[in-house]
């Protein structure tokens, strides 16, 4: 270590010293026989001397003089850099915490005073939802100020860390000015992985709970909005994880406490389905769309249950309201498709399911309810006469030799070949026997299943 | 022997030379200073660059191009008429008509540039930006970043003899962000960072998209022409705002007509989100310098957007004063390539200063991690040298098989932030054969030089046997042969570019016609009349008779513009 650390004032020509100037006079001089064009690798290593010694410096600067000569050895590795004696931060990291932990003792400092503004948004459910307020006071001069702009943003994910129950609109907000989605490794290296995850996830939208229903209707005086959003998202958590039991538990008790949330109606929903009370899951499903009549998820759940139900019409007409939304969403479109087809409208549903199809020719959905109303179509096509449905079934009985065939051209080809020069054991005729019966069957099994 | 200092830019360029114990911008044959980065190609196929190009950009948008700077380095092809160039062919066109510009000037043959590229420019856009100087009869000296350029010319009349800067830089396609300090005769990058796809351009298309979306208008359905047409409203518009509290862009499609009037304050809310991408360079920049704010003497704006008075207001927030002004915003960059001439030779009339520069991004390579559970996760990124190191700098790093009798090693070459190599740039990849061995036992040394100009050189030795590879990183020049190459460099020799001392009148010409696209009716009707006598007048050869139609063919045009501007 004492080796590297004497090269490096060794290389500058000039003895160990905690003044900055000093060095960079001694550098400037060696600069001129290194020069960066001539000697590139002589540059290099002046050039890490220099910063090594700038480095020392500091800690030279800020030590008592007697002191300097026994800790510089520590200090000359990278490891030892960072800590001091005391494990106390070193470095440059040093002055960024220094700031933070000074800051807010200063009462009127403008980061605190933000800081303080933000809380007190916080604290005022109405205008904490809405963005244009977030978008006000996040255009405040301390925002923009890159002087102290750190401490600004490691004391709002601070805030955030334990405020965090805010709709989307407001995420996206925040992520404009503070950019959190196009700096996911800055942030991760900073705060905690957990938090980090939920904000990304509040910005994407992915595991959206809205906030719309708080906006309208008038919210009941004895409600605990914190604690009723915190149980709300604790039950869409467990929701996730699978553990319905504790998520019903959850949301039964959030449901006494407010009943208006779409949200939570949705969630309640699923949980009825999954434990197969249809009934119950199509009241909830109900509620959600009385509560938010274009909600996209309550109207395709709605489809889906009342398609179960064997309700096509009814179906249909939520699979409406989302095609006044999307006209051509595939999903919906090859849904619509299957009601019209429970309907026995067959022409409807393959105009329908033509119009899936144009989006995506790969929808697998469309194509097999394509197909199965195509199939329905023939079927009404009767009666068939006699002759035509003898040569319908002698067409299919060579289209499925062929199958047949081509199937199993290989073996028989092979075990033709091998009796004209061998004499073969019966295993291995058994074997051959054995390979297209397999073939038959499988033949035959197909055919059953796309006749149906 | 004359050597030039050339700020090739996105939408202008400048030239400039050291003049005994000055640096002096060298104007251009209509005795303007800036030269539009525009070329475009006129009906017999020869060259047009500049002034006349960019009126041909509303007249014949498909002829012409402009912002190629944007595309250096990338495979985009441009087709103007029958030809087919590359963003350096189109750069290259420039280039050398600011040469020619020199040569009048000067009188002297011209065959050495310094030009100065964004900071943030990759080893690609670099190497483009070499190619087009060769391709324009250009030796380039040396390729200095733009920011360093600004920091030279400002530093030469600083009279304290330490100080620290930043140099905020928005051109019209690039934003860069560099933190200087110059002390004892010495100029030392100490970081840099930007924004390759923000600049004063973007600034106009939200001007575009609002007059688009007021107006319920598809921009997708406009022909070349209404397209142009809109962009240069919008240029304007964002100029006068300004100026002018308020303004307003209007547009004539298929006779009706367009408006849209807007203030400041609605400019400033629909700029919000660009003004906001403005920071992020800034905090790293000076995170990587490991400075604060107040540690800066001074923070210096150069490129032409960073006139917007909404710029310079929101600078004046981030930092907490108002920047440093008393610098010509798009001509510092050019004089600071000319005092780099100067340095390179050693001038008598400088005194010294030394560059010292730093790698903008961060060099590495791919490698496999272990994850905790024993499993191998592939595509890790391995920085081999981190951005912001001081450069030129040579750093080699031990690699090792993770495979039993692994045959191979790939050292694949990455540049970028990211943890993950997919989310970073690939400049190449190298292989080397080695002997079969168990997972660990076998490696090799991976050497990145980067050297003064920007350029990366990698070098792989096999320990065990010796066996050594290298390669200097190039993306696009692999793809042609060099006869391929010179092939082309005869093309392009072949093509014409417009005669030099007839450009004034093409000039009046070309804007003639684009009034004419601009107007309507009547006023048609005056600008083709005026543009038949003043062509009529050309065929003459009388010089006193030319002479005089073209001194009345510019009053007309003025009057036009100023009765258009009024309407």
């Amino acid at each position: 270590m004492d080796g590297i650390l004497v090269s490096v004032w060794n290389v500058l020509e000039i003895e160990p010293t905690g003044e900055e100037s000093a060095i960079k006079k001694a550098y400037a001089k060696k600069l001129k026989q290194h020069h960066p064009e001539d000697d590139p690798e002589g540059y290099q290593k002046l050039r890490e001397a220099y910063d090594a010694a700038l480095k020392q410096a500091k800690h030279i600067a800020a030590m008592p003089v007697t002191a300097v000569l026994d800790t510089e050895g520590e200090e000359d590795t990278e490891e030892a850099d960072a800590y001091d004696d005391d494990g106390m931060w070193q470095d440059e990291n040093w002055e960024e915490d220094a700031d933070e932990i000074i800051l807010p003792e200063i009462q009127q400092h403008p980061v605190r005073r933000f800081l303080e503004q933000v809380e007190e948004l916080y604290e005022n459910f109405p205008s904490r939802i809405e963005p244009e307020s977030w978008q006000e006071l996040l255009n405040a001069d301390i925002v923009w100020d890159v002087e102290h702009s750190q401490s600004l943003k490691d004391g709002l994910i601070a805030i955030l860390e334990d405020s965090h129950h805010l709709p989307r609109s407001v995420w996206l907000v925040l992520d404009q000015v503070f950019h959190f989605s196009s700096d996911k490794d800055g942030l991760l290296d900073r705060y905690p992985n957990y938090f980090v995850e939920y904000m990304l996830r509040q910005i994407s939208g992915s595991m959206e709970l809205h906030y719309d229903c708080f906006r309208s209707s008038a919210l009941p005086d004895d409600l605990d909005i914190e604690s009723y959003l915190s149980l709300r998202e604790e039950a869409q958590e467990r929701f996730i994880d699978g553990d319905l039991e504790d998520a019903i538990d959850l949301l039964d008790t959030a449901h006494e406490m407010f009943a208006d949330d779409p949200d939570l109606e949705l969630m309640r929903s699923k949980y009825f389905l999954a434990v197969e009370e249809k009934d119950q899951a199509l009241s909830c499903l109900q509620r959600v769309i009385e509560l938010s009549p274009e909600d996209w998820d309550g109207h395709w759940h709605r489809a889906q249950l009342l398609h179960d139900l064997q309700r096509y019409e009814e179906a249909l007409a939520d699979l409406e309201v989302l095609l006044q939304q999307e006209p051509q969403n595939k999903h919906v479109l090859s849904f619509a498709g299957c009601c019209h087809l429970g309907l026995g409208q067959a022409a409807e549903t393959r105009q329908k399911m033509k119009l899936a199809n144009e989006q995506d020719n790969m929808h697998i959905q469309t194509i097999v309810y394509w197909y199965a109303a195509l199939n329905k179509y023939m079927y009404k096509q009767d009666p068939v006469k006699p002759a035509d449905r003898r040569k319908i079934r002698l067409h299919n009985l060579s289209f499925w030799t062929i199958v047949f065939i081509r199937l199993s051209w290989l073996p028989i080809l092979l075990y033709l070949l091998l009796t004209v020069f061998l004499d073969l054991p019966a295993i291995v005729t058994s074997a051959f026997l054995l390979i297209l019966l397999w073939n038959l069957w499988k033949t035959i099994r197909t055919a059953l299943i796309t006749s149906t | 022997m004359s050597v030039i200092g050339i700020d090739l830019g996105t939408t202008n360029s400048l030239v400039a030379y050291w003049d005994k114990d000055q640096a002096v911008i060298i104007p251009n044959v209509l005795g303007e200073h800036l030269t539009p980065s525009i070329v475009s190609v006129d009906e017999n196929g020869s060259i047009l660059v500049g002034r006349i190009a960019q009126e041909r950009l509303i007249t014949h948008p498909h002829l012409t191009a402009s912002t190629f700077k944007r595309f250096m380095g990338t495979e985009k092809k441009y087709t103007l008429g029958q030809h087919t160039f590359t963003p350096e062919e189109l750069s290259s066109f420039v280039l050398k008509s600011l040469k020619a510009d020199a040569e009048a000037h000067l009188g002297v043959e011209i065959t050495e540039a310094v030009i100065s590229v964004p900071a943030y420019f990759n080893d690609s856009q670099r190497k483009a930006t070499k190619r087009a100087a060769e391709i324009a009869g250009l030796k380039v000296e040396r390729l200095i970043s733009e920011p360093t350029a600004a920091a030279i010319a400002y530093g030469l009349h600083q009279e304290k003899p330490e100080t620290k800067f930043l140099v905020f830089d928005l051109g019209g396609g690039t934003f860069d962000v560099s933190v200087l300090e110059l002390f004892e005769g010495i100029m030392d990058v100490k970081s840099i960072a930007g924004d390759n796809f923000l600049g004063g351009e973007d600034f106009t298309e939200i001007l575009i998209n609002h007059f688009l979306e007021n107006n319920k208008l598809d921009f997708e359905t406009f022909d070349f022409k209404s397209k142009s047409a809109l962009y240069k409203q919008a240029e304007a518009c964002k100029l006068a705002l300004g100026q002018k509290i308020s303004a307003s862009m209007s547009l004539t499609l298929q006779d009706q007509s367009y408006e849209l009037k807007l203030d400041r304050t609605e400019y400033e809310k629909l700029a919000h989100p660009l003004l906001l991408r403005l920071r992020k360079p800034i905090e790293r920049a000076l995170r990587d310098a490991s400075l604060s704010p107040s540690d800066l003497d001074a923070v210096i704006l150069i490129g032409g957007a960073t006139r917007l008075p909404l710029i310079k207001h929101v600078i004046g927030r981030m930092f907490g004063r108002m920047p440093y002004t008393n610098i010509n915003p798009d001509e510092t960059v050019a004089l600071g390539a000319a005092i780099q001439t100067a340095l390179k030779q050693r001038n008598q009339a400088l005194e010294e200063i030394i560059l010292t520069d730093v790698c903008p991004y961060t060099l590495g390579t791919s490698v496999v991690q272990e994850l905790g559970n024993g499993q191998l996760s592939s595509g890790h990124f391995f920085p081999i040298i981190e951005r912001n190191t001081p450069i030129p700098v040579s750093r080699v790093e031990r690699l090792y098989t993770v495979h039993d009798n692994q045959k191979r090693l790939t050292v694949a070459v990455y540049q970028g932030e990211s943890r993950l190599v997919e989310n970073n740039i690939r400049l190449g990849e190298l292989q080397i054969k080695i002997p079969p061995a168990p997972a660990g036992e076998q490696s090799i040394d991976v050497r990145y030089t980067y050297d003064i100009n920007g350029i990366l050189e990698v070098e792989v030795v096999s320990v065990s046997t010796g066996e050594k590879k290298r390669v200097v990183i190039e993306q696009n020049e692999g793809s042609m042969t060099k006869e391929q190459i010179e092939a082309r460099l005869r093309e392009l020799q072949d093509i014409k570019i417009h005669p030099r001392d007839r450009t004034e009148n093409r000039l009046l010409i070309a804007k003639g016609e684009r009034l004419y696209e601009e107007a309507l009716g009547e006023r048609r009707e005056t600008i083709a009349l005026a543009i038949q006598q003043f062509e009529q007048a050309l065929t003459t050869q009388n010089d006193k008779e030319i002479k005089k139609a073209t001194e009345l063919f510019k009053e007309r045009l003025e009057q036009m513009e100023r009765w258009m501007e009024f309407s």
